[in-house]
This record gives structure tokens, sequence and C-alpha cells, in this order.
């Protein structure tokens, strides 16, 4: 009987030290640190931010860099809490990977991706909004207004930008010399595309008398996969309004004129009619750097891919290439450019402890500071999105980004709805451009199957055709 | 006593019923398995196709609506067509492949010529196809067909003057299907090759001692023994063509304009590029159904049940 006094009265002793040992650690605190992206130790906490991103997003520098500056200001506030940046890389398949992130109620807390892809994760509910980050004082004194609202879905920002690119059209210096341009007129044609002077027949004419001369081998490519290079093109030809009050925009005329316009130069002997079936390692690698194109339709980043895909050095590219922004279709009207932002977005999971959120929200403003966006423009051809990045020393030294960073006024943020995104421009439009320049259809067919196929694929009451 | 006898009747009843119920004991981990990974992801593919799944994996009833799309869908009848033809041609070709590879290594040269070293060499060369990992045998092959001249082929057109085709552009459901059919009669050289060693070596002699030639020993003696693998092999390829995609997917995507989008590339473009669950579990369940179906044709035409009763190899 005395030792089972004995044993019980040792239990309850043993039961309320561990009571009182968990009191004093966690506090308020005690949850499954996994979850929460934090850990409790007696000084502070150490707090986990994890932060996916696809693979275009291989610039994660910057942010684990901002983690470990959040915690040096956290140090001299006075606060002993420890920040923690953790990238995790999803190669492929990132929207199904995000799908079953969420329904393991596991989400990273900071997603990085394309604008569009966010559109479908916070029409998903994976995303937390981020009004409160982009109101605040430091996106409200340093991004640039054009940019604010890159991730602005249905009326809410869901994210922010990380970098911005522009569409624009490269031209090879050396063909045009060849083709007897002087110095001068070389260095006046950006100012010329700008002003709405030099126009898209203009160009055609321009890459016909380089192929027709020897000078290139093709006048005009593109990219060979689907992308907002083709969403550019139908919206200089009348086509900006692609989504209207929750529906798609079909525009027979604009449709029509785009097609025409790139099957003229499969005819004229500019285009290879079986471009859209040609590995990037082909335009990126070799038609491009090694000047077997007197021009394509490309964005700003192709300077930092043909790097890495031809092994050229940004010297070669800026001697021998001119950007200028697409040529107008009409003697002077606006030229327009396209971007089509990488940005960061919060998850619910970063919402699900104010504390955490708060720590999120910081680490987005610290990777403003202009030494981390430096891995988001110069090193990988972007184009700055504040307007310190501007004024930055290291970026205005970059003549390629002093000469080219114009174009981001003449931009516009892409339709991200993820019903124009995936039915109509990813799919339909692309298998329109495939068929039209290899030959497979007309124009006229062309336009007319992709009607069908939009409006068969979004569903009644969801589009709207215009000629 | 009479107690004695009813006690020993249910005894033997109890016995009997041990013995009916061993057999289904015995299959019982296969039963779980098989619910497991078999039965529950076709009735969740079932319950997926009548909700309307997107990307945040809720389940939201939505009634035959995936089935009425499927059945609007003015592309399913192109698509259809163009699966059936991949399937036919991929399994004709891919099982009278496996057949002409293992003559070749196991009858002609291990058999007829003794050269057993250099058939079990090429054996082990024809199978390197189906061992390679999807994602490395179509690089390869977008190697050889590329469209520069750093690729295979129009490297060596170009060596000799020859201008560069764009392979994968003009040709892209010939290439397809020759792949697929490389890898998959690479993948059965094993069993046509072991079929053929189980041939008892006094029927092919008494042949020869008859004066039989090796052409009329492979039609007469040969081909009736491989009755067994042909069908295993062909409702295996009907079964597996039907759900090809991955080769799709890192060959063609799909393309160009949809020439290589087969039913099963559909369904994943559906759901898991589209993200419409729902829809995709429909056309999954209507791919299902369509390859029972030719499964059974495929069964029935080779008069499998007849098949069953004797020994199989060596009747």
């Amino acid at each position: 009987m005395l030792k089972m006094k004995k044993t019980i009265g040792l239990l309850a002793v043993t039961a309320v030290m561990a009571a009182g040992m968990l009191t004093g650690c966690g506090g308020d605190t005690a949850k499954d640190s996994s979850q929460s992206g934090q850990d409790t130790s007696a000084e502070g906490k150490t707090y986990t931010i994890r932060i996916a991103g696809n693979s275009e997003s291989q610039r994660s520098e910057n942010i684990i860099r901002a983690c470990d500056r959040l915690t040096e200001q956290l140090a001299a506030e006075g606060c002993t809490d420890v920040v923690r940046g953790e990238y995790i890389m999803v190669p492929n398949d990132y929207q199904n990977e995000m799908a079953l992130w969420n329904k393991t109620g596991d989400l990273p807390e900071l997603i990085v991706g394309n604008v569009i892809m966010m559109h479908e994760f916070a029409d998903a509910g994976f995303l937390t909004s981020a009004e409160d980050l982009i109101n605040g004082e430091v996106y409200s004194q340093k991004l640039l207004p054009n940019m604010r609202d890159a991730v602005l879905v249905n009326g809410t920002h869901y994210g922010v930008p990380q970098d911005v690119d522009v569409r624009c059209v490269w031209i090879n210096k050396e063909h045009l010399k060849q083709l007897g341009w002087s110095e001068e007129e070389m260095e006046a044609l950006p100012r010329k595309a700008e002003e709405g002077q030099f126009t898209e027949g203009d160009l055609q004419a321009l890459a016909k008398e380089a192929v027709d001369k020897g000078v290139s081998e093709w006048g005009i490519i593109h990219r060979p996969v689907f992308g907002s290079e083709f969403h550019l093109m139908l919206m200089m030809h009348g086509g900006q309004e692609l989504y209207r009050d929750g529906k798609v925009v079909l525009d027979r005329s604009a449709l029509t004129d785009t097609l025409t316009f790139l099957k003229q130069n499969v005819d004229m002997g500019l285009t290879p009619p079986e471009l859209t079936t040609y590995g990037w390692e082909v335009v990126e690698g070799d038609l491009m750097p090694n000047g077997k194109t007197f021009c394509w339709y490309g964005g700003i980043w192709n300077k930092y891919d043909m790097m890495s895909a031809a092994n050229v050095t940004a010297q070669f590219v800026d001697e021998n290439f001119i950007l200028i922004l697409p040529p107008v279709v009409e003697r002077g009207d606006t030229p327009i450019s396209l971007s089509e932002p990488q940005a960061y977005a919060m998850t619910k999971q970063a919402a699900s402890d104010p504390k955490l959120q708060e720590y999120c929200e910081r680490v987005l403003e610290i990777v403003l500071d202009p030494d981390l966006q430096m891995y988001t423009t110069i090193e990988t051809a972007h184009v700055a999105i504040t307007s310190e990045m501007l004024e930055y020393p290291g970026y205005k030294s970059d003549e390629f980004m002093a000469k080219n960073s114009y174009m981001v006024e003449y931009t516009t943020m892409p339709v991200s709805d993820p019903m124009v995104r995936n039915q109509f421009l990813n799919a339909s439009w692309f298998t329109a451009i495939q068929n039209v320049e290899m030959g497979s259809s007309d124009v006229e067919t062309a336009v007319n199957t992709l009607i069908d196929e939009v409006t068969y694929s979004v569903g009644e009451g969801s589009y709207i055709v215009q000629d | 006593m009479k107690h004695s006898r009813q006690g020993k009747k249910d005894k033997t009843d109890g016995d009997d019923l041990r013995r009916k119920l061993f057999p289904y004991k015995m299959l019982s981990p296969f039963f779980v398995l098989t619910g497991i990974f078999v039965a529950v992801p076709i009735i969740l593919m079932i319950a997926i196709s009548f909700s309307s799944m997107g990307l945040d994996l809720q389940w939201e009833f939505a009634g035959w609506s995936n089935y009425k799309r499927v059945l609007a869908d003015s592309s399913i009848p192109i698509i259809t067509l163009r699966t059936v033809l991949f399937v036919v041609i991929c399994t004709v070709l891919s099982v009278l492949g496996s057949i002409f590879i293992a003559l070749m290594t196991t009858y002609y040269l291990d058999i007829a010529y003794k050269r057993e070293n250099a058939g079990l060499l090429f054996r082990i060369i024809w199978l390197i196809p189906s061992l390679t990992p999807s994602v490395v045998y179509v690089f390869i092959w977008r190697f050889v067909f590329g469209s520069n001249t750093q690729a295979l082929i129009n490297g060596v057109l170009d060596k000799l003057g020859i201008a560069p085709v764009t392979w994968l552009a003009n040709y892209p459901m010939q290439i397809l299907i020759f792949i697929c059919c490389l890898s998959s009669a690479s993948g059965s050289v094993i069993l046509f090759a072991s079929a053929i060693r189980q041939i008892p070596d006094n029927i092919i002699q008494a042949a020869r001692v008859d004066g039989a030639s090796n052409f009329y020993i492979m039609r007469k003696i040969i081909m009736p023994y491989l009755r067994w693998p042909i069908t295993q092999k062909t409702l295996w390829s009907v079964l597996s063509f039907f759900c090809t995609y991955e080769i799709i997917m890192l060959l063609t995507a799909g393309g160009p304009g949809g020439k290589t989008t087969t039913f099963a590339y559909y369904i994943y473009k559906n759901a898991f590029e589209l993200h419409k669950f729902g829809l995709g579990s429909a056309l999954s369940v209507l791919l299902v159904a369509m390859s029972a179906l030719i499964g059974l044709v495929v069964l029935r035409v080779t008069k499998v049940e007849k098949q069953l009763y004797p020994p199989r190899m060596d009747w």
C-alpha cells in the first residue's frame, strides 16, 4: 500500500514538473514547430520561412539573404528571434505540388512564381492577401507604379513582383551594317520605334532584304513554345481586351490579323515554318547568337538565356544586338510591350501565425534593397522594379540596362485569368499559330477552329466573340 | 453414440469449410492489396468524375456535367480515332518486332547456329531501350531527330550536303510510333526468347532429320509454341499503348497542332495542366472502358480460353 502511494506521489510530482517545464519554454507558442515554421529556444524563437520556387526562379539567394538581414535587424531592435530562409526548388509540376501541399496543410510560407500561376493559386485559396504589404510604406515609396498591380486578382493584391521583364524585338547589328546602315542610324532606331515611326511592315521589309541579300538565313523568328510574346502580338493587332466581365473575349479580326502577319513571315521566307517544333537550344543557343536570324520577337531576358545556352559573354550580346520596342502596326501608334513578372506571395500558412506573417512581410520589404535586387535584375537580365534601383550605381553602370530600361514605361501586365491563359492563349492560340505557320491550316480555318475550341472549352456564357 | 456421430459430422463440416476457405485465406493479402491499389483508386476516379474538382482538390458534386462535356467535345472523335490507330499500329509492330528479334537471337543464333554467346549479347543490347528511363530515352531520340545540324541525323545530312529536315515537325506520329515500338519490342524479347528456349530440342531435331528447313521449323514448330506469349504481349501492348502519355509529353507535347495528342495525353493535359480533375477523371473512365473492351476483343480473337487448358508452352 505504502509502495503504491509512493508511486502515485512520484507520478504526480513528475506530471507537475513536466507541466511547469512546458509552460516555461513554450508559453503561448507551444505549437508543432514543423507546422508553424518556428522553433522555440530559451532566448527566442527560430522562424523558418520556406520559399518554394519553380525552375525559373533560381534566384533564391536574395530572399535567403533577406531572411538573414531581418535577423540582424531584429537583433538591433533587441529581439532575439531568428529568421531562417529555406528555398524549396520545385522543378516541374509546381501547381500540382502546391495542390498536394495544401491538401496536407503544409504549404510553404512564401512562394515565387510567375503572375499567371499566382492567379491560379489565389483562386484556389492557397494565398493570403498582400494588401497590407503593398499599401505599406516601403512598397508605396519604392515600387514603380505600373508594377503595383502585377498580382491583382479579382480586386485583391495577392503578391508583390520579384522582377519584371519586357518584351521587345532584338535586331542583329552586324546584319544592319551589312545592309548599309550607319552607326547613327542604328543608334536612332530604338527611338524611332518608341515614337511609332518604325512599323511592323518596315521590319518585315528589312528582314526580307537581309534574307534576300544572303545576310542572314532567316528574317524574323519568335519563341518556339507558347508564351506571352504571342499574347503581345495579339494585343498589337487590336486584341488588347482578352477578358471582360469574367468572359474570354475572342476578337476575330485581331486573331486573323495576327495569324496573317505570322503566315506572311513564313511565306516571305522570314520564319522557318517548323519553328514551333524547335527546342530552345536551337533558338537561343544557335539561331539568335550565331546570327542566323535578322531579328526576333523576344524579351530582355534573352540576354541571360543566350549567355547560358550559347556560352556567349554579356559584352558579345551588348555589342551585337539592338533592342527596340515591338514595332507598331500603323505608323504613329504608340508602341506597347508586355511583362510577365515573377512574383512573391504569402500562403495561408504564413498567415497562420501573426508573427510569422509579420516576418514574411518584412522579408519581402527587405528584398527590395538594391543590393538584393541585383540578383533579380542585372544577373538575370531583368528590369528594375523600384525607383531606388533605377538610381543604384550597380544598376546604372550596366550599359545594357541603362539603354533598355525605358521600355518598362510601355509595358502592360498580362491577362492572368486561368481561363484565358490555359484554354485560350496557351492551348488553342498556340495550336492555331503552329497550324498556320506549318501550312496545316489557312488563317480563316485556324481562327474558326480556335473559336470553336475555346468556346467549347470555357463553356456557354463564358465567352464573347466579336468581329 | 448419437452425440459422437454428430460431433464427427460437425468436425468434418468444419474441415470442409476450412478447406474451402483456405484458398481465400491465402489470397487475402492479394485481395487487400488489390483493394487498396486498384479498386479504391477506380472508385475514387469514378467519384471524382462526377465532381468539378480543381486545383483546390475540393470535391463538389457536378452530376453528369463532365460526361456531357466529353460528349460535346468536337476533338474527342479525332483523338479517339488517332488513339485507336496508334494502339493498333504500335501493337502489331511491337509484337512482330519482338518475335523477329527473339527468332533472330534465340532460334537462329542460339539453336540453329549454336552461337549462344552472340545470341545473349544481342538480346542484352536489344534490352537497352526498355531498360532506359523514359526521360533519357526520349532525350536521346530528340537528339537523333533534332531539327538543327547539331542533331545526329541532320548533322550527317549536313556533312553530305543535304538540307536538314525538321523530323519532329514533318513526321511526328511516325517517329512517336517508331520509338514506342522499339521500346516495347525490346522489353518483350525475354518473354519470347524464353518461350523459344522451352521448345524441346528433340522436336526440332526430328524436324531436321525429316529435312525441314529453318524457315519451315520456324513457321510450323516455333510459331505455334509462341501463341501464349503472343496473346500476353498483345494484350499487354494494347493496354500500355492506350495509357502512353509520358513519351508523347516529352517528345512532342501532343503537337505539332495536336497531331500526336492521344486519349491518354488528352487526359493528362486536362487533369494536370489545366487542373480539371473532374473532366480528366471522366475521360479516364471512358479510357478504361475503351481499353477493357478492346482487351476483351483481343482475348476473344486469340481464343485465350482454349490456351489455358493444356500446358502453355510445352504441349
